[in-house]
């Protein structure tokens, strides 16, 4: 059973990474918006990206 | 910015846009007469339209239209206030040194507020702004906010630029002026968050621990239960482990002791009493090598409640971000007259004497009186009275009234914080911050609930220290611990939060939730007639005499903006698809508030006030008793050919079809209806009779009253209040807003001024009263399903401190309890209809 006084540290380590991780992600404000990024996705982007001829074309 | 024509006009999106080959492609409006080209194959309604047809087209984006198609969102017409937005104010220095930022990269970087986001295909024109307007690298909308983040090249293009663009595009921009305010807010909800990741890991690890213990506790014939050095290691481990949770639970110590300092029952209370009662035993069962650990339903609780909290907070601070609207209801910059020459300033620094001109579309920004021009008004916005008020030389000009007609030149007679609206924003502000809220019903029933528990803990403690002391403690504190009210601390938060967001689903907006608990009880309901109960525009309500004229009624009002040319030519349209026989000779020409004349083929036509034809026109013995006899308090509007009275329309605010069946509907749930209007006092009695006839109840409403002011509204409000009388408010207009902020529940119905709806405690995005029903019957299913919630936890808790007092309960049976109470509360939250059943319904 010994082998428990490495594993299970090592877990609560492994655990506490993923906290620091979701900190960081609140920190950088990635969970502030939760409901644009939901319709976002629904965007059907055509493959076509203007050029930037194109876009000059606008000036 | 150069723009070229459609190119690709046989677009099949575009084409199936165009249900009548007379509405605008972009904005689905009526294309006037003028402008109308049966050889394209898309038409528009004015040269807004246009432009940003074709510069969605020519950025590729065109298929924006289809994408509204399968939203199902009717495109918004380009208003005249958007074009004519006031944006210099944008590239001024105060502005730019209070509301941007600079980049490392040297871009800049600012949030502004954008009016009229309602839907996905909004989110995505939005964030299509780089496209069409290159300076800009990102747009990030915020739907929930109305909030846009843009970052941009200062030296490519000025902000000012980039916000006419999104005017264009119909999202009229605004300064965000309470930024700090904002990023208040912003930062308690990420810490928040932050607590709740905390506590989700540890009470995540805790609970794997505790299982092992378990498991060791009941042992195994061959295995044996687990030696004591494990224990002893899982036991302190626990406790480590368990310590951030203590802090991401400081919120609930500091809310106790702010209910023990003001002596005011709170659900803190008996939360923070049990998490300590737990931590300690825990600690010392860890420390002392025996007795009983509950890190892991302690940790557990503490990550519920943390999520239970958030979800609450959140819709609270959503709300609060949207008042900031309020303050934009006169625009920021004017134009000065200075002799010949004209300037822009901003309209904070507008002095008492100066004179301010005033486009047509554009909103007054002074209070003052007009020195030159002669035009119409919507007071709307003040008032709440539908029909434009005309004003000439000498009349005062209110500031946020907009100008309909011609330019004004206004002499400023106040200015600033001392206009009437800027007063009425104020009154608004301050009811808003004194607002009393009910206190909750949870937390009433906490304060019974802690002394009941702490009385029982004393009990327990007695009886048991009779046979050994520890056992006295042990039972005690097992009992404390037990009955923390997870489940009771979450029901309300989470009914209330799943009731908003199924009521958001029917298109029912709850900025405030604790609306809904209100909403359940027989209110005072108030009614704001324009919009409300009438569709708030004029409308031909009855026509006399010859229907042949129509398509010349059409022709001859094409192209004025007037809300009484609106209403004849969409009426006439509506009745008549043909085409004119009888052309105009001569453009049609205004005689200013009187009516529109003509030359044709067949003579003079004319259409305007029954005195103005009158003057130049006979009218049959039919036409002129019926002019005299009038309809209601309707306007008569008569149209003459050739010298004759051909008709009569009679304009008026049309009531809605479904009022009166929606009011007997909230008569009968025991609420006590009022009218309280704007308008006219006899207007307002001939709606409440209308209304009361249809009904077939004499004593529909409790009382009426026309002729009130915005401030007299809010007075009323507050004096039936006093009354105690808990008022629900109904309302649409500006005019409305300090009413709405007063009242108990203030309700924003569709259509509503952004401000309005701003002040208020729920929006419903469907027009009229007939939401109404649902709204209130909706609240009383929250709780409903709220007060089961509590029920179903406090039979937990009975049952937990029933076999703790005689000590029957273990770690073990409490670990078990607690989350199975507060998944029940869950389930109960998450699976009660509400507000959807209307919709299965259909």
């Amino acid at each position: 059973m010994t082998t428990l006084f490495i594993v299970v540290p090592l877990a609560l380590l492994v655990s506490s990474m993923a906290v620091v991780a979701f900190v960081w992600s609140v920190q950088r404000g990635q969970l502030d918006d939760l409901s644009t990024p939901a319709l976002r996705m629904l965007e059907e982007d055509t493959p076509k990206d203007p050029t930037s001829q194109e876009r000059k074309s606008l000036h | 910015m150069s723009l070229a024509a459609p190119e690709d006009v046989r677009d099949p999106l575009a084409a199936c846009l165009l249900q009548r080959p007379s509405s605008c492609a972009h904005c689905g409006l009526p294309v006037p007469q003028g402008l109308f080209d049966a050889g394209k194959e898309q038409n528009f309604c004015c040269a807004g339209c246009e432009a940003v047809f074709s510069l969605l087209k020519g950025a590729g984006l065109g298929e924006y239209y289809s994408f509204r198609e399968k939203i199902g969102e009717k495109g918004q017409p380009i208003s005249e206030e958007g074009r004519a937005a006031s944006l210099a104010e944008f590239d001024t220095a105060t502005f730019r040194q209070l509301y941007c930022d600079t980049l490392p990269s040297g871009q800049m970087q600012t949030e502004l507020l954008v009016e009229g986001v309602h839907c996905a295909a909004c989110v995505w024109l939005v964030e299509k702004l780089p496209r069409l307007e290159p300076a800009v690298f990102q747009a990030r909308l915020d739907m929930a906010r109305s909030t846009v983040t843009l970052v941009w090249d200062d030296t490519r293009a000025p902000l000012s630029r980039v916000a006419k663009t999104l005017a264009s595009m119909g999202y009229r921009p605004r300064p965000y002026r309470g930024r700090e305010a904002a990023r208040m807010r912003r930062d308690e909800l990420r810490s928040l968050l932050i607590r709740i990741g905390v506590a989700g890991a540890v009470a995540g690890n805790v609970m794997l621990m505790a299982f092992a213990l378990y498991s060791g506790e009941v042992g195994h014939e061959e295995a044996g239960t687990m030696d004591s050095v494990t224990t002893r290691f899982f036991e302190t481990l626990s406790l480590v482990v368990s310590l951030p949770a203590l802090w991401a639970a400081s919120l609930f110590f500091r809310g106790a002791w702010s209910a023990v300092r003001t002596r005011t029952p709170h659900m803190d209370l008996p939360i923070a009493i049990g998490i300590l009662a737990g931590f300690g035993w825990g600690a010392y069962g860890v420390f002392s090598g025996s007795g009983e650990i509950y890190f892991d339903s302690i940790t557990t609780l503490i990550f519920l409640l943390l999520v239970g909290r958030y979800l609450q907070r959140r819709h609270q601070l959503a709300a609060a971000d949207a008042a900031e609207l309020l303050h934009a209801v006169v625009p920021g910059v004017a134009t000065v007259l200075e002799g010949a020459t004209t300037r822009r300033a901003s309209s904070a620094e507008l002095d008492v004497g100066v004179l301010v001109q005033v486009e047509s579309g554009e909103v007054v920004p002074v209070d003052g009186i007009v020195r030159s021009g002669c035009s119409a008004l919507d007071k709307s916005l003040l008032s709440g009275e539908a029909r434009p008020v005309s004003v000439t030389l000498g009349d005062v000009a209110e500031a946020g009234s907009l100008n309909l007609g011609s330019r004004l030149v206004i002499e400023a007679t106040e200015a600033g914080g001392q206009t009437r609206v800027a007063r009425l924003m104020r009154e608004v502000e301050k009811a808003l911050s004194t607002r009393t809220k009910l206190v909750g019903q949870a937390d009433r029933i906490a304060g019974i609930f802690t002394i009941a528990v702490l009385g029982l803990a004393l009990l327990t403690a007695i009886y048991w220290t009779q046979i050994s002391g520890e056992a006295g403690i042990e039972h005690a504190l097992a009992l404390l611990i037990v009955a923390c009210p997870c489940a009771l601390g979450m029901a309300t938060p989470l009914a209330l939060s799943a009731a908003v967001s199924q009521a958001a689903r029917t298109r029912k907006l709850i900025f405030s939730p604790s609306a809904l608990e209100e909403l359940a009880r027989p209110l005072d309901v108030v009614l704001d007639k324009t919009g409300t109960l009438t569709y708030g525009r004029l409308e031909v309500t009855r026509f006399e005499g010859d229907s042949g004229i129509f398509p010349l009624v059409v022709e001859l009002e094409q192209g004025f903006a007037h809300p009484a040319a609106t209403a004849l030519r969409d009426f006439a349209q509506s009745q008549s698809d043909a085409g004119s026989t009888i052309s105009l000779s001569a453009p049609a020409r205004e005689v200013m508030g009187r009516g529109v004349v003509a030359q044709t083929e067949r003579g003079e036509a004319a259409i305007g006030s029954s005195r103005f034809i009158l003057e130049r026109a006979s009218a049959s013995q039919v036409l002129r008793t019926s002019l005299e006899c009038g309809h209601g308090d309707d306007a008569p509007v008569v149209f003459a050919l050739d010298g004759e009275v051909k008709a009569i329309f009679w304009l008026g605010d049309k009531i809605r079809e479904d009022a009166a069946q929606s009011l007997v509907a909230l008569s009968d749930a025991g609420h006590r209806l009022h009218l309280l209007s704007g308008d006219h006092p006899w207007t307002v009695e001939s709606v409440a009779r209308t209304l009361a006839n249809q009904a077939g109840r004499p004593e529909l409403f409790s009382s009426t009253c026309g002729g009130v002011t915005p401030e007299e509204k809010l007075k009323r409000v507050k004096a039936l209040q006093q009354s105690g009388k808990r008022v629900a408010m109904v309302g649409d207009g500006v005019n409305d807003t300090g009413a709405l902020a007063a009242a108990v529940v203030g309700i924003a119905v569709k259509g509503a001024a952004e401000a309005c709806r701003m002040s208020a405690d729920v929006y419903l995005s469907s027009p009229g009263v007939s939401e109404l029903g649902a709204l209130f019957e909706g609240s009383r299913r929250t709780l409903r399903t709220i007060r089961r919630g509590i029920v179903f936890s406090l039979i937990y808790n009975a049952l937990g401190i029933t076999s703790a007092a005689f000590g029957l309960l273990g770690p073990l049976w409490a670990a078990v309890l607690m989350p199975v109470s507060s998944l029940t509360v869950v389930t109960n939250a998450y699976r009660s209809r509400m507000f959807v059943t209307r919709e299965k319904a259909q």
